[in-house]
């Protein structure tokens, strides 16, 4: 009955997190359904108080107050801190990466989350990857897209490692303040936009500005969200505790997985019911030398970056054993 | 319910008696931020917040870079003579109507709206402009500001509009529809502006002269020459500024940089751009961009020391305890949001209030769709944000004038000029209740 | 009587002043020619995005502030490192030409002498405590930036620390400024005489 001074430890009953997303919206409803299963799994012990973007500190700055310990926790896309960790490129947006399930169960059953809390620790942070996201979409156009030769020129709000894949062909890719992308686009300032997954996009009204709508969403094939928590916060939890948290996390993974795919298609629809907007691939060719680009673009941070190669080379030779296991399933 | 929310209430009422010493709004707001945090044993990495909230929210947010673009253009075509001869002119235009410049003040307002969202960039715009031109022509001040400060609040309602689009993501609307749907009503406004003026010009007379016959009879060029040399260049101006939105060449905050060299351009044509002129241009926008700033500094740091007082809670309360009816509640909200703009900035409102309202809304029953319900209740909601800048004591588009008028206004005239637009205001929010048609239509939800 | 020691003390504390106003007035009208900077910053990235330019140039080695290149989004991040330097400082110029919003109400009505006590009060109770607690806090954040090498997520500039930076330097050297303010004020209650030459200095 020896009870261990760890499970007595004890943190705040609430903690606050700080959201880069309106909780309205699926990308940040994943913080309130993170804290109802917090709140159920610790038996009510453990609360969580979120924050929508801006309301404590901007968006941009989440990792920073977390990390100093201003605000407890956050919730995020891991993209956004690539500025700082550039590894998190690999999480946020990786072209041409393995589906949403290979690339979580690289995460949790691959080592995946490992390479990122190693990074983590560096700024005091407790990392738990409970979200991913769906492949997003190729984003908006007013120009049709029928070859590579089409991105020369082309002005696309796109950003992470993708856009370098474009700027290779002569994008001119660029940073629109999310308020004066839906003017930017109206007015032909910029040609394209890539924002989210269609059920996100769907709010920003883009199918009533733009003609094309193009899908595969080469550039992000799965994004990953998570919580993050000010290790001294972490820490005062037990290890009951920080369990029931990792509980919650991997339940509300689970949540994202199932709860999203169908709905992009049926938010695809209603869009289309709305406007006239078309919906359309990008044809195999473009694709093609769109890959071929990105292995230039892989290679070269693969050289700029030991950690990026580490995680990426493990990450992609996972993603082959469970293709080699679905092909060997394949029926007819 | 006094007790429980001590500090916030103390803290509203030090930053009232605060202000009225006379010292400067924005150290008020950023040292009251400071004492309420030791009062309240806020811990210290929690106020490291405020640096965060400073940079992130102030320094890389380039929305704000439009701010000193257009100061630094109403200030080069002021120096430059531009301006004043640009109002006199259109003075004559309209001829015999009495008001004819403060009514020309009001339509630039709306032009000026449609480039640019931030308040404090056309308030002092506007300002700088017409202020001197209508109080040297003899308007009565109450009579020139209360239209400059009225006008240069239009910006957040009209599209292009960042409260609007702030509003469309917490509320899951899209933006599209809430920037048609705000056209009307924002356009409504400034007629019913137009209206007042013209109403005010046959009561009286006196408060705003026509131009002084002397004057005009110096000015002896024929009224279409006069047309011509003194509206091509800032007619030509503004049409860059619109039309580069418009063709898609620039984003607003861009607009404002091509205002910019425009006015250089035209202060080198009118041979005035000298070394001397650019600097104090330089220097004068550094100064009042700082002015602007700084209070959008401070006022983030206060905010945040508010809620974590429990200011948000003493808010939520109060929606809470009400047991009213649809009309009633939204009445109710309208009137919240209305007091809570004496003191609070337009982003802390919508954040506080939205996501405790929406499931209230989605929920009453108008009779119209929730979707329609919703859109409708975003831009009255807007409308009632836009009056916050200008009621009394604390404006910020009432600050912003104060500031650029060097101690020639007091703050209470411009108090005074304020209170007929704030009631048009109300009862421009009063129509949108009423005829919802005029905010839905347009965006096709009726 | 012209050697009575509070007539002393404020000649010493006008004396203290100067040299904290000339530099803050003086650094606020440099950094104020960088809203021209910002004027070009803008219209290189309308005119980069009009022609359809992500890169106007590209070199081999990294460098300071530019890294690698210098693309549309070096020109669209330069704009609001620009602004920041220039709006951080100009708040220290707008204190010194008393161009920060008042509700004057009252404070017009008073005494000069009252008008330099509530200054003077609240620069020590509002306006120092301010800066100081909110550059002292955010210090950490710098060196976070500064460490970890924080730069563009978007291929624009490096360095963030820089912009960091120069917040907390600001908002110290705003205070240090504010403490100039006092020693004036001061000496303008001590000495009600020196205001007529205070004037003669207005900036
Ligand atoms: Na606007
Ligand atoms: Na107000």
């Amino acid at each position: 009955l020896a009870v261990s001074a760890a499970t007595l430890a004890e943190g705040p009953r609430q903690i606050d997190v700080a959201s880069v997303f309106d909780t309205g919206n699926f990308l940040g409803a994943g913080a309130k359904y993170l804290g109802d299963e917090v709140e159920v799994a610790s038996g009510g012990d453990i609360k969580f108080r979120v924050y929508e973007p801006g309301d404590l500190v901007p968006a941009f700055e989440v990792f920073n107050a977390v990390s100093s310990g201003a605000v407890d926790a956050g919730w995020d896309w891991m993209g956004y801190w690539a500025g700082t960790i550039p590894l998190l490129n690999l999480y946020g947006a990786l072209p041409f990466g393995p589906t949403p399930e290979a690339f979580a169960s690289w995460m949790w059953s691959g080592g995946g989350v490992d390479y990122i809390q190693a990074e983590y620790d560096d700024y005091n942070i407790k990392v738990l990857p409970c979200f991913v996201s769906p492949q997003e979409t190729g984003g908006f156009y007013n120009q049709e897209i029928n070859s590579v030769e089409d991105f020369d020129g082309l002005r696309f709000r796109i950003s992470g490692l993708g856009a370098r894949v474009l700027n290779k062909f002569g994008a001119s890719t660029q940073l629109i303040p999310g308020g004066e992308i839906y003017l930017a686009l109206e007015r032909g300032r910029i040609d394209a936009a890539e924002f989210s997954v269609p059920q996100v996009d769907e709010v920003m009204g883009f199918e009533d500005i733009a003609s094309y709508y193009y899908f595969p969403g080469w550039h992000q094939s799965a994004s990953w969200f998570s919580l993050i928590m000010n290790k001294n916060v972490w820490n005062q939890y037990s290890e009951e505790q920080q369990a029931q948290m990792e509980t919650a996390c991997r339940s509300t993974l689970a949540w994202s997985m199932t709860s999203a795919p169908h709905r992009q298609v049926q938010a695809l629809n209603e869009m289309q019911e709305r406007s006239d907007i078309e919906v359309r691939r990008f044809n195999d060719a473009t694709l093609n030398e769109l890959k071929a680009a990105w292995e230039e673009v892989v290679a070269a941070e693969m050289e700029d970056n030991p950690e990026f190669r580490e995680a990426y080379e493990s990450l992609m030779a996972h993603a082959q054993l469970i293709e080699e296991w679905y092909d060997l399933q394949e029926l007819p | 319910m006094l007790a429980e929310y001590l500090l916030p209430l103390l803290m509203v009422a030090c930053l009232f008696g605060g202000i009225f010493t006379g010292y400067p709004v924005a150290f008020v707001l950023g040292g009251l931020a400071i004492i309420f945090a030791l009062v309240g044993e806020v811990p210290l990495p929690f106020l490291g917040m405020m640096g965060s909230r400073i940079y992130g929210g102030v320094l890389e947010n380039w929305l704000y870079i439009a701010i000193p673009l257009f100061v630094f253009m109403g200030l080069m075509l002021e120096k430059s003579g531009v301006a004043g001869r640009l109002l006199l002119t259109l003075q004559r235009l309209f001829g015999r109507v009495r008001g004819g410049l403060a009514i020309s003040v009001a339509i630039l307002g709306v032009v000026m709206a449609a480039s640019t969202g931030i308040v404090g960039a056309s308030v002092v715009m506007l300002g700088l402009l017409a202020l001197p031109v209508m109080l040297k022509q003899g308007y009565r001040q109450e009579m020139a500001c209360g239209v400059i400060a009225a006008s240069g609040t239009l910006g957040i309602l009209i599209p292009p509009s960042i409260m609007l689009v702030l509003m469309g993501s917490i509320m899951q609307l899209s933006v599209g529809d809430l920037f048609k749907a705000a056209l009307f009503p924002g356009l409504l406004l400034g007629a019913l502006y137009v209206v007042y003026l013209l109403v005010m010009g046959r009561l009286k007379p006196e408060w705003m002269p026509l131009a002084d016959p002397d004057a005009e009879e110096t000015d002896t060029t024929p009224l279409a020459f006069a047309l011509l040399r003194d509206l091509v260049g800032p007619v030509f101006l503004m049409v860059t500024v619109l039309g580069s939105i418009m063709a898609g060449i620039a984003t607003p905050t861009e607009a404002a940089a091509i205002g910019a060299v425009g006015a250089l351009l035209l202060a080198v044509i009118a041979r005035k751009l000298k070394y001397a002129t650019l600097r104090d241009v330089c220097y004068d926008t550094a100064k009042t961009t700082a002015m602007i700033i700084f209070i959008v500094v401070t006022a983030t740091a206060f905010s945040l020391i508010f809620k974590r007082l429990g200011g948000d809670y003493m808010i939520m309360d109060l929606v809470d305890s009400t047991g009213l009816g649809p009309y009633g509640l939204l009445l109710m909200i309208m009137l919240l949001i209305f007091v809570l703009g004496f003191f609070l900035e337009w982003i802390e409102i919508s954040y506080v209030i939205l996501p405790i309202l929406l499931p209230v809304i989605e929920l009453m029953d108008f009779g119209m769709s929730t979707q329609a319900t919703l859109v409708w209740f975003a831009v009255l909601m807007a409308i009632n944000l836009q009056t916050s800048f200008l009621t009394p004591p604390f404006g910020y588009a009432l600050f912003y004038l104060k500031g650029i008028t060097k101690g020639q206004v007091e703050i209470t005239t411009i108090y005074k000029s304020i209170l007929p637009y704030v009631l048009l205001q109300l009862l421009g929010l009063a129509l949108c209740i009423l005829f919802p048609a005029l905010v839905l239509w347009l965006p096709g939800l009726v | 009587m012209e050697n009575a020691v509070h007539l002393r003390v404020a000649a010493a504390l006008e004396l203290a002043s100067r040299p904290l106003i000339r530099v803050g007035i003086r650094v606020g009208q440099v950094t104020s020619w960088l809203v021209l900077a910002v004027i070009v910053a803008v219209m290189l990235t309308v005119i980069m995005n009009a022609l359809g330019m992500n890169e106007l140039l590209r070199w081999e080695t990294d460098v300071f502030l530019f890294r690698d290149a210098f693309t549309i989004n070096s020109a669209t991040e330069l704009q609001w490192y620009l602004y920041g330097i220039f709006v951080l400082f100009a708040s220290t110029y707008a204190l010194h030409t008393n161009n920060h919003v008042r509700v004057d109400l009252f404070y017009q009505r008073f005494p000069k002498r009252i008008q330099h006590l509530v200054d003077l009060v609240g620069h020590l109770v509002f306006l120092i405590p301010f800066c100081l607690l909110v550059a002292y806090l955010y210090w950490p954040q710098v060196e976070m930036s500064y460490v970890s090498g924080e730069q563009s997520n978007f291929g624009g500039l490096g360095e963030r620390y820089l912009i960091k930076g120069a917040l907390p330097l600001a908002l110290v050297f705003l205070a240090v400024n504010a403490l100039g303010r006092i020693f004036l004020g001061l000496a303008l209650i001590l000495d009600p005489r020196l205001e007529s030459k205070e004037s003669e200095h207005a900036g």
